[in-house]
C-alpha cells in the first residue's frame, strides 16, 4: 500500500512491513489478554465464593449468579483471545515469510533481468563489431555541426516523450523498479562480462559482494573521467556566523539545511554550549551541480564517490568544515542532510569518528550504508522520489535493523502537471518533516529524543555557514 | 437479581454478629467485584488501542474482525454482568442494614446445614 497525501508510512527499512509488525503486536496483546481473562475468570469465581461459602452471608449472595455468568464469559473470552492470537501470529509469520520471499524473488528476478540486459549489451556489442568501421565514419560525420543539429532535431521527439511521461517516471512503481535495478547493477556488469548466472550471483551483492553496488559506482566514477575521481584540494570559507538556538522540531531542523545551488554555502554547523561538552548539529545541502569538472565539491562526482564509499570532495569539505568549527573526533554530533548532503552525512556517521546522536536524511541514497546501531537514523523518502532508490535496496539484517524509514506519497493524482523531480525538492520534504513532528509513532521517538537533547535547557549557540570550492591546479 | 418465582423462606432473624459478618463479606465481595471490573475495563482499552489503528487489509481481515467482534462482545457482556453483580451487592447490603427480618433465597437454604459452608447446598 502506498501512503498518500498527509499519511506517513514508517518502516524498519528492511523487507518486513509495518503491517506485519502491527500484526505481531496485536498477537502479543491478545496472548496477554487471554492470560488476563483466565485470571479474571478465576477472580470472579472466587468473589462469588465469598458469600457462597459463608452461612451468614449466603442468603445475601444476590450477586452470585452474575459473578458466575461473568466468570463463564471471561473463560469464553480467554479461549477466543487465545485462538485469535494464534491465528494472527500465524498470519503475521506467513506475511513476513511471503514478504521475505517476495524480496528474494524480486531481487533474483531483478538480478536475472540485469544479467540478461548485460548479456544483451555484450551481444549487441560483439554483433556490431563488423560494423565498427562504419560506426567510426558515422562518429566522424556526427562531429559536423549540421549533422549534430539534425540529430538534435531528430532526438526532440524522444525528449518530448520522456518529458510527457514524467508522471510515469515518478510513480512509486517505477521508483521501486529503479531501486531493484540499481541493486542489480553488479549483475548487469557481470552479464556484460559474459559470466555464468550462478557465478555472477556468487560474485554479486547477494553472494560474496566482490562485485556490488559500491564497486559499480566506483567503476562509473572511473568512467566519468579524471576530474571525477582525482582528489582535488578544497578551499573553505566562512560565509556567515550568527547566534542561534537549538532546533525544536524536525521541521525546524529541516529548515536549516542550506539551499543548494552553484555559488551557495553548502554546510551549516551549529555549536551549542552548556553541559560538560558542547554539542553540534551539522546540516548539509544537496548536489550543487551535475558536472564532474566544476568548482563545486557537491557535484556528480561526489554522488558517485559517496555511493562507491570513496572520499568524495563533498565528504572532505564537510570534514574540513567540522574541523574548522571545532568539532573533534568523539564529539557529540547530529547530522542532517538533503539528497547528496544526506549521503555525505551517512558516510560521516558510518565512519564512527564522532559520537553521532542522530542522522536525519531527506531523499538521500543511503540504503546500502551500514550505520552503527548507536545512531538514531531516520531516512525520509518520498514514494515518487527516484534519488533514494539510486542508493539501492536497504541493507537487510543487523546492519540495517535500526534504520527507520518514513515514506510519504506527495503527488496528488488529480494534479497531473508538476515539475519533473518535484518529489525530490526540499520544500516537499520540509512539509513531510512537519507531519513527522505530529506523528506519535513510537519508532520515531529515538530521533525526536535526540533532537530534544540537542535543544534541552534552551541552549544558545552559534551557527556558521561554510562554502567549499575545489581548487583546480 | 432474585428470581421472584423462587420460593422464599421468611422470618429468620440474624444475630448482630452474623449481620456484621455478612456485611463485611458483602463489602469484600463488592470491593473485589469493583477491582475486577476496573481491570477488565483496562484490558478492553488495551485491546481497543492495539487494534483500532490496524492498517492490515486482506481477505482474512474480515474473519479477524468477526472474531474480534465476538471477543469484544464477550468482554462487554462480562463487564455488564459485573456491573449487575455490584448492584446486587449494594441491594443485599441495603437489605441487610434495613431489616432484621429478611427474605432468604429459597431452594438453597437448609436449616440443618447451618454451620456448614453454604456451598454444601449445591452438593
Amino acid at each position: 500500500m502506498t501512503p498518500t497525501a498527509d499519511t506517513l508510512d514508517v518502516s524498519g527499512g528492511a523487507s518486513t512491513s509495518v503491517e506485519t509488525d502491527e500484526l505481531f503486536l496485536v498477537a502479543a496483546t491478545l496472548t496477554t489478554l487471554a492470560a488476563d481473562a483466565r485470571d479474571w475468570a478465576h477472580r470472579a469465581a472466587m468473589t462469588r465464593c465469598i458469600t457462597e461459602w459463608s452461612a451468614d452471608a449466603a442468603p445475601f449472595g444476590f450477586a452470585e449468579p452474575d459473578l458466575t455468568r461473568s466468570a463463564a464469559m471471561l473463560q469464553d473470552a480467554a479461549a477466543l483471545a487465545e485462538s485469535l492470537s494464534s491465528r494472527v501470529e500465524t498470519a503475521a509469520t506467513a506475511y513476513a515469510a511471503v514478504e521475505q520471499k517476495g524480496a528474494d524473488v524480486s531481487g533474483l528476478v531483478a538480478a536475472l533481468g540485469g544479467f540478461l540486459t548485460g548479456g544483451l549489451i555484450r551481444n549487441i556489442f560483439i554483433g556490431a563489431l563488423p560494423l565498427l568501421p562504419s560506426a567510426a565514419v558515422a562518429a566522424l560525420v556526427a562531429q559536423h555541426p549540421e549533422v549534430r543539429r539534425l540529430a538534435a532535431v531528430a532526438g526532440q521527439p524522444l525528449l518530448s516523450a520522456l518529458t510527457g511521461n514524467a508522471a510515469l517516471l515518478e510513480s512509486p512503481a517505477f521508483v521501486s523498479l529503479v531501486r531493484a535495478l540499481v541493486s542489480s547493477a553488479d549483475d548487469i556488469a557481470l552479464g556484460v562480462a559474459g559470466i555464468d548466472p550462478p557465478v555472477a550471483r556468487l560474485l554479486g551483492d547477494d553472494g560474496a559482494g566482490i562485485v556490488g553496488l559500491s564497486s559499480m559506482a566506483g567503476a562509473l566514477l572511473l568512467l566519468a573521467g579524471r576530474n571525477a575521481y582525482t582528489a582535488t584540494p578544497i578551499t573553505l570559507s566562512t560565509a556567515e556566523s550568527t547566534p542561534v538556538t537549538a532546533p525544536r522540531s524536525l521541521a525546524d531542523a529541516a529548515s536549516r539545511i542550506p539551499e543548494s545551488g552553484p555559488g551557495r554555502p553548502q554546510i551549516r554547523v551549529e555549536r551549542f554550549e552548556g553541559g560538560a561538552r558542547p554539542s553540534y548539529a551539522v546540516y548539509l545541502a544537496g548536489t550543487s551541480e551535475f558536472s564532474t569538472d566544476g568548482a563545486e565539491p557537491f557535484d556528480m562526482g561526489s554522488n558517485l564517490a559517496g555511493i562507491a564509499g570513496d572520499d568524495a570532495a563533498a565528504y572532505r569539505a564537510t570534514l574540513d568544515a567540522m574541523d574548522e568549527a571545532g568539532i573533534r573526533p568523539g564529539d557529540s554530533v547530529t547530522l542532517v542532510g538533503h539528497s547528496q548532503g544526506g549521503l555525505v552525512a551517512a558516510r560521516v556517521a558510518a565512519s564512527g569518528a564522532y559520537d553521532t546522536d542522530a542522522l536525519i536524511t531527506f531523499g538521500s541514497p543511503t540504503g546500502q550504508i551500514p550505520i552503527p546501531d548507536s545512531v538514531a537514523h531516520l531516512a525520509v523518502e518520498h514514494a515518487e522520489d527516484l534519488t533514494p532508490a539510486l542508493g539501492g535496496a536497504p541493507i537487510e539484517g543487523d546492519d540495517g535493523r535500526d534504520r527507520v524509514v518514513v515514506t510519504r506519497s506527495i503527488h496528488d493524482p488529480a494534479v497531473p502537471e508538476r515539475p519533473f523531480g518535484s518529489a525530490h525538492f526540499m520544500a516537499g520534504y520540509a512539509d513531510t518533516a512537519a507531519l513527522i513532528d505530529g506523528s506519535d509513532d513510537p519508532r520515531l521517538d529515538r530521533v525526536k529524543a535526540a533532537l530534544d537533547t540537542l535543544g534541552e535547557a534552551e541552549r544558545g549557540g552559534t551557527s556558521t555557514l561554510y562554502r567549499a570550492v575545489k581548487r583546480r591546479g | 437479581m432474585i428470581d421472584p418465582t423462587i420460593a422464599a423462606v421468611s422470618g429468620t432473624t440474624l444475630s448482630d454478629v452474623s449481620r456484621a459478618r455478612a456485611l463485611d463479606l458483602l463489602d469484600e465481595q463488592s470491593r473485589r467485584t469493583r477491582a475486577l471490573a476496573d481491570d477488565l475495563a483496562d484490558g478492553q482499552r488495551r485491546l481497543h488501542h492495539a487494534t483500532d489503528t490496524l492498517t492490515w487489509r486482506s481477505a482474512s481481515r474480515y474473519e479477524f474482525d468477526r472474531r474480534m467482534a465476538d471477543l469484544t462482545s464477550a468482554l462487554a457482556r462480562s463487564a455488564g454482568a459485573l456491573r449487575i453483580a455490584l448492584d446486587e451487592c449494594d441491594r443485599a447490603r441495603e437489605l441487610l442494614r434495613a431489616d432484621t427480618t429478611i427474605e432468604r433465597r429459597g431452594g438453597g437454604w437448609e436449616k440443618d446445614l447451618v454451620g456448614y459452608p453454604a456451598g454444601a447446598r449445591y452438593r
